[in-house]
């Protein structure tokens, strides 16, 4: 029992080594790209893959490769803000929400419900409109708009521990709810929300990218990958290569991070818990 | 030491359409008893009689529907839970179910000095209760899923005697534990309600495991008291129908015992 075999995980391993990929290519962008992602060259410009440009290069002759690189790192960027904000906000309010037995939490779960009716993109859209399109209020919008997913899954979870015979058992010895909060409820849906936090993130990144083709996301010159399908919509007939290229690379990233959200679900299966 | 005067307790279920009346569950319909310093009360029933709720209520994990509990003259079933202080440290409760009642991402130290919150000195006491309640000393770095089922059990109660309480409460303690290894905490039982003076409520659904340990017996039936006197009386002579059904019904541990040994 204290050694049990652990079956293959194959989801939890590609989503893995695909966010691994990601990762990988946005730090090495810090130190290295084949060329400036930003240099505009006429000389080069719709250059096809290989030779001096791996990938080819785009309607102003920059290097794709070298913006995919950097894209990376706005994608991530933003992964990380957006899905830090919606676990920062929404898992307190669902802890909070799960262990208040009065009309707070009916409250809290009430207006939660309302963010939730409100579509991501909109909000972002609204957002932009309001404080001008750049990556932050993207980020923000996205983060904004994502609270609601963790504050349920945070109050689902919390429900389930506060239910259980140690949190009695805690209450008994008088400890105060924040004690219960820190010490039980917390390190026991973290699993929950590390899923949740996974799978959000590739909402994120879709989002951004979506933001971004419609102008309310990254600015330019910064580049970002939803911005370079923008750019290759007016040459889509002609070279299919630019769309396809940071395509393939969200594809990517989201397919990577929803397996590693369902590689990790299994790992963490509340029905599993007890056999662990 | 504990004084129980008329309590009920009422449930209201969810209401299950808009707009019918939410309907109700009697758990409890008025229980008096008194329990002695040093007593060893046993509680019996089946599930559903009410036994749960009135642990509940003697720890003040709920509140009453009406009547009233004292500990040590002291209403508890008033208190606003900052004030309870005092109860909590005295009585302490250990539970039915030795894996749910243990935190899985908890090292057994943790557990067992969580009644003691922050306060220091806590390693040398949970070495201390570890070696009162027979476990390996180095138990305290491993964590719940490691342990046997009886062991298990061994650290609810080292955490129930942490913070060196008057009163301990066994609810169904010994329940989900096999015939050999429910004997042994029985046993521990017995030993440590001796060892450190400390009145004991005992609830379970098996009356001959109660003779064994109590003094004291009341048997609850549908939220209500149906008899209540010393555990021999009533075991030689039931009074109430309920009783004698129960007698008749329970496997006693010397004939599952017995039975073992012949196969």
């Amino acid at each position: 029992m204290t050694t049990a075999v652990r079956t293959r995980n194959t989801s939890l391993v590609v989503g893995a080594v695909l966010v691994g990929l990601v990762v990988v290519t946005a730090l090495v962008s810090f130190a290295w790209t084949p060329h400036d992602p930003l240099l505009v060259d006429a000389a080069v410009r719709l250059r096809g893959p290989g030779g001096d440009y791996l990938l080819g290069t785009d309607k102003f002759g920059r290097d794709i490769a070298s913006q995919l690189m950097v894209g990376a790192r706005t994608t991530l960027y933003v992964g990380v803000v957006a899905v830090g904000i919606a676990a920062v906000v929404g898992t307190p309010l669902g802890i909070l929400a799960g262990m208040s037995r009065n009309w707070l939490g009916e409250l809290v779960m009430r207006v939660n419900d309302l963010v939730l009716a409100f579509p991501a993109l909109l909000l972002a859209i609204m957002f932009g409109a309001v404080y001008g399109a750049s990556t932050l209020t993207a980020m923000i919008a996205i983060g904004i708009a994502t609270v609601p997913s963790f504050a349920r899954i945070a109050r689902s979870g919390t429900l389930q521990v506060m239910g259980t015979e140690y949190v009695l058992a805690a209450r008994a010895a008088g400890r105060s709810r924040r004690w219960i909060a820190g010490r039980h409820v917390l390190p026991n849906i973290s699993g929950l929300l590390l899923v949740q936090s996974s799978v959000s993130f590739a909402i994120a990144v879709l989002a951004e990218a979506a933001l971004s083709f419609l102008g309310f996301g990254t600015r330019p010159p910064t580049p970002s990958w939803g911005r370079m399908l923008q750019e290759s919509q007016e040459l889509l007939a002609v070279e299919p290569r630019l769309a396809l290229v940071p395509g393939a690379a969200i594809a990517i990233a989201v397919l990577g991070f929803n397996l590693l959200g369902d590689g990790l679900r299994d790992r963490f299966d509340p029905r599993l818990e007890a056999r662990r | 030491m504990i004084s129980v005067e008329g309590l009920t307790r009422t449930y209201r279920r969810p209401r299950t359409s808009l707009f019918g009346a939410r309907p109700e569950v009697r758990a409890l319909r008025g229980v008096s008893f008194d329990i002695q310093a040093g007593g060893r009360f046993g509680i019996v029933g089946e599930s559903g009689s009410g036994k749960s709720t009135l642990v509940h209520l003697l720890a003040a994990l709920d509140r009453p529907t009406s009547g009233s509990i004292s500990f040590r003259g002291r209403r508890i079933d008033t208190l606003p839970e900052r004030r309870l202080g005092f109860l909590r440290s005295e009585l302490q409760i250990v539970f039915q179910d030795p894996l749910g009642s243990l935190d899985p991402r908890m090292r057994v130290r943790d557990i067992i000095r969580e009644p003691l919150g922050r306060a220091p000195g806590g390693r040398e006491r949970v070495a201390e209760l570890l070696d009162a309640v027979g476990l390996p000393a180095d138990s305290g770095e491993r964590y719940p899923h490691q342990f046997s089922g009886g062991q298990r059990q061994r650290i609810s109660i080292a955490r129930a005697l942490a913070p060196r309480p008057s009163v301990l409460i066994a609810d169904e303690a010994v329940s989900a534990l096999d015939v050999l290894v429910r004997a042994q905490i029985l046993d521990l039982l017995a030993d440590l309600v001796e060892r450190f003076d400390l009145t004991l409520v005992f609830v379970s659904h098996d009356l001959a495991v109660v003779r064994r340990l109590c003094d004291t017996v009341a048997v609850m039936r549908q939220g209500e008291i149906v008899e209540l006197g010393a555990v021999d009386e009533v075991y030689d002579d039931p009074r109430h129908p309920y009783t004698r059904e129960l007698i008749a019904a329970a496997p006693s541990l010397r004939g599952a015992l017995a039975r073992l040994e012949e196969g």
